[in-house]
């Protein structure tokens, strides 16, 4: 890993009474992928939208790619691909490109190449001629970050990048994501998804209520963090609560998932669970074993389920 | 490409591929203006075509004719056949809508002390235009019997001695010539309805000069053009988040708000060749193309824009302030003169539009376009609306900072 290429050290931010941030302090290394894995109203956007300038912190000191965002614009070195588009949607793809090219007074022959650079890695080339308003989703936040790319920046930030996307548009994405760490560049972003921060983050600080709780690499962070497996149980609606008294013994709990069990020894509790099950005369749908994930961790950390904080 | 063009090639595109903008900017008053035309008479066909049939052919049937095409009203059409005219006035053929039959011995009835007549005939159609030609027919007929008789009397008083004296009784010509003319029309009704506001002359003018119309064209375009283009040109970059993309990037504060100056300026300069176009097609009017119209139209572009944008910069909710804009441009346009004169607004009303700048464009335009005005003659309202371009650009320049700010 190279050296800090964005740096946050004590920021605070309040929006009147309400604390959005209060005192950050993390490091992003060169060529990484770094999470900001937290619910709504975590920090994560005002944390983001500082580091790019948009906003300025009321304490704390932020440096991105060697500039005080604060100081000086950062906006040829820095992208931000928002959570909304934020382009036109009555205007074509390629208008929308040369619009924002025209925004860091870009001549027409940089403009053309890298255009057609971004285009063929973003697989975008075809639709150039579509109105932007036209687009799906997928296709929306793929020309949002062409547009945030057109300045080959050094670090890309990007706020809930795969929010209202399908499951199959998500997972193009990632490899759009993981092809620009591939690329050498510095990505930062914001999800409240755990098996994207899971898949794509080389480290992850866990944000709640303004404050950074904790950074590491996801793995680190589920054995430090995660707690034991579990074995969840999904019985018929109907035999849910007598389920629940005959595996009281293993401390089950009801979740949405299933009833929920922690495990020293998973494996050798599976085999126990089902007989006792059965031996009460109740089928089970499915019986898994599932190794610690981010949502423990935060969960473990914060006291609060990320789901629900979500909802 | 610099951070002005690119804004003001994107504003301009989005502006044409908006139908509810283009339509609101051009099409719109468009509208209006055919529509508040027709109702007034501003321009275009008003007269009625009549179909007439001169079968005296003599100098007083020629003048009978003559006068009533010259009243306005009708149209005369000559025809020479009078079943062909007739047939035409029937199939309503051309807009004919009435026929006018003047029979032969009309100059020698009139002349040798005998009753003439014409035939006036109204076809069945459209009964305002029915209602009208028969009044018309009437009262034009008493008119000119009236200023026939007129003529004959003092024909007939210049022939009669200085004084007139019978059984110790004596008159003058003059009191003659007064006591004949009397006789005629003894008694004389001026009828008119109370509900209807007084024409003044300068307000029967307004409607005769249908050059008008580039004035009220100008004068839109300043309050839909200029006042809420220029508003949403700012509110859509809050409302749609594209704002951030822009301060997110190199270009300064500044580059934008030139950038945006541009843009509006331009939808309005388009809107206006579009508009002036237009209402001189329509109005067909032979005006003034005064050059000081230009200082006057760039004293108002600035004004309206000005206007725009600090009331968008001035709102926290741009939403709000956009509605409001097109809610404040559609009553100004209804108080500035642009349809109707003021004159004809209440009282509190029609003091208050007089102080407005965009009532002073309509009047100063007006009275360059129309009357061929001096600046000297237009100073005063030139220097309201030269104020008002000062004050409005200084606050949008002033609000522009804080309005970009996305904090």
């Amino acid at each position: 890993m190279g050296s800090p290429v964005v740096e946050a050290v004590g920021v605070s931010k309040r929006y009147g009474e309400v604390i959005a941030l209060d005192g950050v302090s993390l490091e992003v290394m060169e060529g990484e992928v770094f999470g900001l894995l937290g619910p709504n109203g975590a920090g994560k956007t005002t944390l983001m939208e500082i580091l790019v300038g948009l906003r300025r912190p009321d304490s704390g000191k932020v440096r991105v790619a060697g500039r005080d965002p604060t100081r000086e614009p950062v906006g040829d070195v820095v992208a931000f691909v928002p959570q909304e588009t934020m382009l036109y949607g009555d205007l074509t793809v390629e208008e929308n490109l040369e619009f924002i090219a025209s925004l860091y007074s870009m001549d027409e022959e940089r403009f053309e190449v890298a255009v057609r650079e971004i285009a063929e890695a973003l697989s975008i080339s075809d639709i150039m001629g579509r109105r932007f308003g036209k687009l799906s989703g997928g296709l929306k936040r793929r020309v949002s970050l062409a547009a945030s790319l057109l300045t080959d920046p050094i670090v890309v930030i990007m706020d809930e990048p795969t929010v209202g996307l399908d499951p199959d548009a998500r997972r193009d994405f990632w490899e759009v994501i993981l092809d620009m760490k591939g690329r050498g560049r510095t990505v930062i972003l914001s999800t409240h998804y755990m098996e994207e921060a899971d898949e794509l983050c080389d480290r992850v600080a866990v944000m709640d209520a303004g404050r950074v709780v904790e950074v590491g690499d996801p793995d680190d962070l589920k054995r430090r963090f995660g707690g034991r497996s579990k074995v969840v149980v999904r019985v018929r609606m109907r035999d849910e609560a007598r389920a629940l008294e005959v595996l009281s013994g293993w401390g089950g709990r009801l979740t949405p998932d299933g009833i929920v069990m922690e495990a020293e020894d998973p494996e050798r509790m599976v085999p126990e669970v089902i007989s006792t099950l059965n031996s009460a005369g109740i089928g089970s749908e499915a019986v898994q074993i599932r190794s610690p994930t981010l949502e423990d961790v935060f969960m473990n950390l914060t006291g609060k389920s990320l789901r629900e904080a979500v909802a | 490409m610099r951070p002005e063009t690119g804004i003001l090639k994107k504003d301009v595109k989005e502006f044409l591929r908006s139908k509810s903008t283009v339509f609101w900017t051009l099409a719109f008053p468009i509208m209006m203006m055919l529509f508040f035309g027709s109702i007034f008479g501003g321009g275009g066909e008003k007269a009625i075509p009549v179909a007439v049939v001169d079968l005296d052919g003599t100098n007083l049937s020629r003048s009978y004719a003559s006068a009533m095409n010259s009243t306005g009203v009708v149209r005369l059409i000559p025809f020479s056949d009078q079943e062909e005219a007739r047939a035409a006035a029937r199939e309503g053929r051309d807009g004919i809508s009435g026929l006018l039959i003047i029979p032969a011995g009309f100059q020698a009835n009139l002349t040798s002390g005998r009753r003439a007549a014409v035939g006036f005939y109204v076809r069945e159609g459209d009964a305002t235009i029915k209602q009208m030609l028969t009044s018309f027919a009437a009262e034009f007929t008493l008119r000119f019997g009236e200023e026939f008789s007129r003529r004959a009397v003092e024909i007939a008083v210049s022939h009669m001695p200085e004084n007139l004296s019978s059984g110790g009784w004596t008159m003058s010509r003059e009191e003659a010539a007064r006591w004949l003319e009397f006789m005629m029309r003894p008694v004389e009704a001026k009828v008119a309805l109370l509900s209807k506001p007084e024409v003044t002359a300068e307000a029967e003018s307004y409607w005769e000069n249908p050059g008008h119309w580039i004035s009220a064209m100008i004068s839109y375009s300043y309050l839909f053009s200029g006042m809420v283009t220029s508003t949403a040109l700012l509110a859509g970059e809050k409302e749609g988040g594209t704002l951030k993309r822009i301060r997110l990037s190199t270009a300064s504060v500044w580059s934008v708000l030139a950038g945006k100056l541009l843009s509006a300026l331009a939808i309005l300069t388009l809107s206006q060749v579009v508009l002036v176009a237009a209402a001189a097609a329509f109005s067909g009017a032979d005006v003034n193309w005064d050059p000081l119209m230009i200082p006057m139209v760039l004293a108002g572009d600035a004004a309206s824009i000005g206007i725009g944008m600090a009331v968008a910069e001035a709102s926290s909710n741009q939403r709000a302030a956009s509605e409001a804009v097109v809610v404040v441009a559609i009553m100004l346009q209804f108080v500035s003169g642009l349809y109707f004169p003021i004159q004809f607004l209440p009282e509190p009303l029609r003091t208050a539009a007089e102080l407005l700048p965009f009532a002073k464009s309509v009047e100063i335009m007006d009275a360059i376009l129309l009357g061929g005005a001096t600046l000297a003659e237009v100073a005063p309202g030139a220097a309201l609306l030269a104020v008002t371009a000062a004050v409005s650009m200084a606050a949008a320049a002033a609000l522009f900072g804080r309005w970009a700010r996305v904090d």
